[in-house]
């Protein structure tokens, strides 16, 4: 019973976060709940997550030599950053965005989070949905625009969970590097041990009213599949769709998806 | 009303809470012995909600080619259940679970054989998009039904909106909590045990169902015949579906799948998760073998040692469980 009437209210306040969102006619995809209370001096918190391949610039569907030696042709890189919070030199925590849905087809991801104004000391956030969220919210339940929304394509519907990521493509396996790209890439991963959080201190910025404070992170596409030591073989491990017997490839993924992400 | 009015409504009380018009209000009718259930304050139902959602339920406008309704697979005539191993999808793609009997679903705390999905409202989503079943998007279903003028003045009269997937999901919930089944033969008995109504050999069965000596009633208990727990019944040494363990990852739950009601079992042929028991006959002698000793196997399951009267006794009572009268009223609807 109290489960249940958590979730109501959860949803209840998703839905005033939509309502918000029309209300002052914003971009849904870049509102949050935390918002709708919000009254005093702000500014704009830009995070902005620039795409590499080892270093090198990033694009999709352009070919690039990885893990195993093979080469890959990165089609879909999708997933949800959530719980996105603000930290303080007190270790004071205020969420500013509950989730976003991240759908990679540009050099630069960028999000705009209004923030209250003020001194702040880090930042952290979370890839995957949290799990209260994540067993209770259905994107029938949400506008079709929200994150969490059918627009977004992330839902397992058999199960009522989210898909976490999808990273699709397709790679050249054979030992040569000079075959055909006909092995697909499928990794579809989701569940609640798969989620992963970071968090960066020591990093202190200030939000001034009605101005923009950028932080930038990086992240290499190419450590989604290796640490440097290992590695996902994409000639035997190239669909995953978090099922049981795949699960400890889905860790290994999201361990070495979380970690690549740096900030500069 | 699907059923006889023998109990209380369980809207008296919300009636007092809530503000929408009593004319509206479903007056949901409990059979003798069940117990009022939880009705999600966000859907709660009126007629014009149920009816809205009893009318997706068997239009097969929610497939992507427009062949397959809910309806399709889960036949009145069959207690909500289908005549067939595995249902025939969208193309005749073949599902991989049977389909259950959707029957009593208002008091289901969980949803799906394994029990993965927490509501109805929920659950909904499931076959519309499952490529093997209506191999569509709700989405796409919702902008189907926009062009329809009957669909969007429905959706905006039960719910004061067009026919999204928030509505359609919601509908298709009110209208199978309505789907109540409770006045069969053993209700008769239950109500105030007339000697006429059970035959001896089914006598026998009811006596036979609820002692220690099978254990029946341990997991097939309550008004709904289940405590919604999910469980192995030693199906198989080695399974295919993994059942449960599909939700969890654990070992611990391969095999393990959610006790079903046995409303109407007679009439919901074949059995099992996967349908591959054909008779009642066979599902009594599976539990009478005592299973086929898989490591997840609840320890209720074991040899019983039943002779071919106790057998045949078993089956008899699982025989009163019928509902006539909720087969023929179904059937009314569609």
């Amino acid at each position: 019973m109290c489960n249940r009437y958590h979730s109501f209210l959860l949803v209840f306040f998703l839905l005033i976060g939509v309502s918000c969102e029309k209300e002052n006619d914003r971009d849904p995809e870049n509102e949050e709940i935390a918002e709708c209370g919000n009254s005093g001096p702000q500014g704009t918190l830009r995070l902005n997550f620039h795409a590499n391949w080892g270093g090198q610039n990033m694009a999709l569907n352009t070919a690039y030599t990885g893990a195993g030696g093979y080469r890959y042709n990165i089609e879909m890189i999708r997933f949800f950053l959530s719980d996105i919070r603000t930290t303080d030199s007190l270790e004071t925590e205020n969420m500013v965005k509950d989730i976003v849905l991240m759908d990679y087809n540009d050099a630069v991801l960028r999000i705009d989070i209004p923030v209250e104004a003020g001194n702040y000391d880090g930042i952290r956030f979370a890839f995957g949905v949290r799990s209260d969220w994540n067993h209770s919210i259905s994107p029938a339940d949400v506008a079709p625009t929200h994150p969490l929304g059918i627009n977004g394509n992330m839902h397992w519907d058999w199960s009522g969970e989210y898909i976490f990521i999808k990273f699709e493509g397709k790679a050249d396996t054979t030992a040569t590097g000079t075959g055909l790209f006909d092995q697909n890439m499928q990794l579809h991963l989701g569940n609640d041990t798969l989620y992963r959080e970071r968090s960066w201190t020591g990093i202190p910025y200030t939000i001034a009213d009605n101005q923009v404070t950028a932080i930038d992170f990086d992240f290499d596409v190419a450590a989604f599949l290796t640490d440097g030591t290992n590695h996902l073989d994409m000639k035997t491990q190239n669909i995953n769709h978090t099922s049981m017997s795949q699960l400890p490839e889905a860790i290994l993924f999201m361990n070495f998806f979380s970690e690549a992400f740096t900030l500069q | 009303m699907l059923v006889q009015c023998t109990g209380r409504t369980a809207t008296e009380n919300l009636e007092k809470k809530h503000t929408y018009h009593l004319d509206s209000v479903y007056a949901l009718v409990l059979p003798y012995g069940f117990s009022t259930p939880e009705i999600p304050a966000d859907n709660r139902l009126t007629k014009r909600r149920v009816r809205l959602g009893r009318y997706l339920f068997f239009d097969p406008v929610l497939s992507a080619d427009s062949t397959v309704s809910c309806g399709s697979c889960h036949l009145a005539e069959r207690g909500m259940a289908d005549t067939v191993r595995f249902s025939t999808g969208v193309n005749g793609a073949k599902g991989k679970r049977n389909a259950p009997a959707l029957v009593n679903m208002a008091w289901q705390p969980s949803f799906m054989r394994d029990g993965g999905v927490p509501t109805l409202e929920m659950q909904v989503l499931s076959p519309i998009s499952d490529p093997l079943e209506m191999a569509f998007n709700i989405a796409e279903a919702s902008e189907r039904l926009m062009h329809d003028s009957f669909y969007v003045r429905e959706a905006r009269l039960a719910y004061g909106r067009n026919p999204d997937p928030y509505v359609i999901t919601r509908a298709l919930a009110a209208y199978q909590r309505t789907i109540i089944s409770g006045a069969s033969d053993y209700d008769r008995y239950q109500k105030n045990r007339p000697s006429h109504v059970l035959s001896t050999s089914a006598e026998k069965g009811y006596r036979l169902f609820f002692s220690h000596k099978t254990d029946c009633s341990k997991c097939h208990s309550g008004f709904n015949f289940t405590d919604y727990s999910i469980r192995g019944n030693g199906l198989y040494r080695n399974y295919r579906d993994t059942g449960r363990a599909r939700i969890t990852f654990r070992k611990a739950d391969v095999g393990k799948f959610r006790v079903p009601g046995l409303r109407n079992v007679a009439v919901t042929a074949p059995y099992m998760h996967d349908g591959s028991l054909q008779t009642l006959e066979e599902v009594v002698e599976h539990y009478n073998r005592g299973g086929q000793n898989h490591v997840n196997q609840d320890s209720l399951i074991r040899p019983l040692g039943l002779n071919a009267r106790e057998k045949t006794d078993l089956v008899a009572f699982l025989q009163t469980l019928t509902d006539t009268a909720f087969l023929q009223k179904s059937m009314n609807y569609e």
